[in-house]
């Protein structure tokens, strides 16, 4: 009788099934932080574990432009005793903008019996979260799995990092940074060369960027980095394939470039539009008026003028005009973006009206909203029913 | 008259400053015209046209169409004069992709709730104004720029509008898709629709019958084909 051992997992992270080529399935444990445990031997009992965490998620914690993590764990028994060998602690420097990638393969505990890995993080001496904690089993069983089966491509990351679809620009005009992971279980710890090719499309389904890569493979998880211009805001897709003699994957994201940090709104490509909707005329002259290089310091003295409470760390503004921007990239986007169509601009400028009227009659192609604020009135018209109001007219000045 | 403007006057805010976009403008259209409206940017011309298309309401002076009197109405009026009066054809075609030219031509009846023997006749008939009764059920994406624009056209007139309201209609188009479009609206007029259109070239301009400019909000010219002043 072979002997393999079977892991079994009780939380979301992971749980892997005997038996099935689809082995492997992660669950983000938040949305900033990934984290996952892959059986990654069929001949060896080894596990590996990953941690991703985006340079937003660092910077609320580090101490200056750059943050030191802290990585310890533990497999203990169910005890709470740690297995002998199972303790180890690593130390990672993350520069400003990176975000943390990090990833270790160890031998698993051979005996039988219920096991929990513990983990805690500490960035900057501060703990990101609660200990992660996952339970697994280790039991002896028959079969094997299979090797060399499935070969997933999986996309993780956006500019900086992806949330719920979204690639955000965290550092001005900075290159988009996609960071994707490449699993793959065949023979693992052996180096395996994968083409890689890809494509930015944007909403319209036109070619913004594209270009290919050779990805060296390790193991069942490697992560990659793809560069590109940093394009315009908007909704784009991208589509990777990659390709290992006739072993083919594709996966394919949809994303909208979006502003993750408005202070550093300045100097991001297609950023002129939304500072029209927040900026004064009078400020956007002042903009205008400086070099270039001084944009981003007025820029922010704009921001932090609109900060309603300066005693707190935070912009409260911030958050108010991050909210507006999702609410009409949900409500408004048609074939452009929410934050460019007609409704979304007064929306980001003026908040959700105090009453929403549909207006004009019922049966007719065209549909019409009067949209009502303590200012005036705003009447937009959809002449097709596309879902594309436009602002027909308003007493509101200034629009 | 069909339109009848006198001393049109329309002021708009502008970060807290007055601006006049039209400034006592007389223009009088009659039944079966075809009037290409032209000027530069700023010259008030879209300005014009959404009071042609009552879609906005002018701040002093009286506007009648069809012998109304419209000028002050709420919303609710205007949409329905709107309606009733009016077909409007855009620079983009604006078609449902998913469904069929017949369906996006069907949709201002559907939504009228006429009934169907009614709603597929009048769609045959306005296919067949602009030609396109062999291309009833092909989708937008499988009919060519000038088609859609045709599908457009059609959909606009299935209502039997007054008027036909046109803005920039062969902006998008190349020249010789424009000049299709623009053979369609000659025999629009050839059949007695009345037709009124914003461009900024003059060579589609010079396809109507009597040319208006603006210039800074009030009326520089307004000369009809041959050279006769309106």
């Amino acid at each position: 009788m072979k002997r393999r051992l079977l892991l079994t997992a009780s939380a979301a992270l992971l749980v892997t099934c005997a038996g099935t080529p689809d082995w492997q399935q992660e669950a983000p444990a938040s949305q900033t932080l990934y984290a996952w445990i892959a059986w990654d031997s069929r001949a060896q009992p080894l596990y590996r574990i990953a941690v991703s965490i985006a340079w937003s998620e660092l910077r609320a914690r580090a101490q200056e432009n750059r943050a030191r993590v802290v990585l310890s764990a533990t497999i203990a028994a169910p005890d709470g005793q740690p297995l002998d060998g199972h303790a180890w602690t690593d130390v990672v420097d993350v520069a400003a903008g990176s975000g943390l990638f990090y990833e270790r393969t160890r031998e698993l505990g051979t005996q039988p019996g219920k096991q929990e890995l513990v983990l805690h993080l500490l960035v900057d001496g501060t703990a990101l979260g609660n200990a992660w904690r996952r339970r697994f089993d280790v039991r002896e069983a028959d079969g094997g799995l299979r090797l060399g089966e499935p070969l997933l491509l999986r996309l993780e990351g956006g500019a900086s990092w992806v949330e719920q679809g979204r690639a955000y620009v965290e550092e001005g005009e900075s290159p988009l940074r996609v960071r994707s992971f490449l699993y793959d279980f065949a023979p693992t710890l052996q180096t395996a060369a994968f083409a890689v090719t890809y494509a930015l499309r944007d909403d319209a389904g036109a070619i913004v960027f594209q270009g290919s890569r050779r990805v060296d493979a390790q193991g069942a998880v490697t992560p990659f980095d793809l560069e590109m211009p940093m394009p315009a805001f908007g909704v784009y897709r991208l589509e990777l394939e990659a390709s290992r003699g006739t072993r083919l994957a594709t996966t394919a994201r949809r994303f909208e470039v979006g502003i993750a940090d408005l202070s550093t709104l300045v100097g991001v490509a297609g950023s002129a539009d939304l500072l029209r909707l927040i900026l004064t005329p009078a400020e956007l002259d002042s903009l205008h008026q400086v070099p270039a290089e001084q944009r981003g310091v007025l820029w922010r003295e704009f921001w932090r003028r609109r900060d309603p409470d300066p005693a707190t760390p935070e912009n409260e503004f911030d958050a108010v005009i991050q909210e507006r921007l999702r609410y009409v990239g949900t409500h408004f986007s048609t074939s452009i973006p929410g934050w460019r169509s007609d409704r979304g601009r007064v929306y980001i400028r003026m908040g959700a009206p105090l009453r929403v009227e549909a207006v004009g009659q019922p049966q007719a192609l065209e549909r019409m909203e009067r949209w009502t604020y303590e200012e005036g009135v705003f009447l937009f018209v959809d002449r097709d029913r596309s879902g594309e109001y436009a602002l027909l007219r308003t007493n509101v000045p200034g629009f | 008259m069909l339109i009848e403007m006198r001393r049109l006057v329309k002021d708009y805010m502008r970060d807290a400053e007055r601006v006049r976009a039209l400034d006592c403008v007389d223009l009088v259209i009659g039944q079966g015209e075809y009037v290409a409206v032209m000027g530069p940017s700023g010259s008030g011309k879209s300005t014009l046209m959404n009071l042609i298309g009552c879609l906005d309401t002018p701040t002093e002076g009286t506007y009648r169409l069809s012998g109304r009197d419209v000028g002050q109405l709420a919303d609710d009026d205007l949409a329905a004069i709107r309606n009733r009066e009016i077909g409007f054809v855009f620079q983009t075609f604006n078609l449902l992709p998913r469904a069929s030219a017949a369906r996006n031509v069907e949709l201002p009846l559907l939504y009228a709730g006429l009934p169907t023997g009614e709603r597929r006749a009048r769609v045959q008939e306005s296919l067949e104004t602009v030609g396109l009764s062999d291309r009833t059920q092909h989708k937008p994406n499988q009919l060519s720029g000038g088609q859609r624009q045709r599908v457009a056209i059609a959909r606009a007139l299935v209502n039997e509008p007054s008027i036909i309201l046109a803005d920039e209609p062969t902006g998008n188009l190349d020249s010789r898709t424009g000049a299709e479009i623009l053979g369609v609206f000659d025999a629009l007029h050839a059949a007695g629709n009345t037709l009124v259109m914003v461009t900024h070239d003059d060579d589609v301009a010079h396809h109507a019958r009597r040319i208006v400019r603006l210039r800074d909000g009030r009326i520089e010219s307004d000369v009809r084909a041959g050279g006769g002043v309106a």
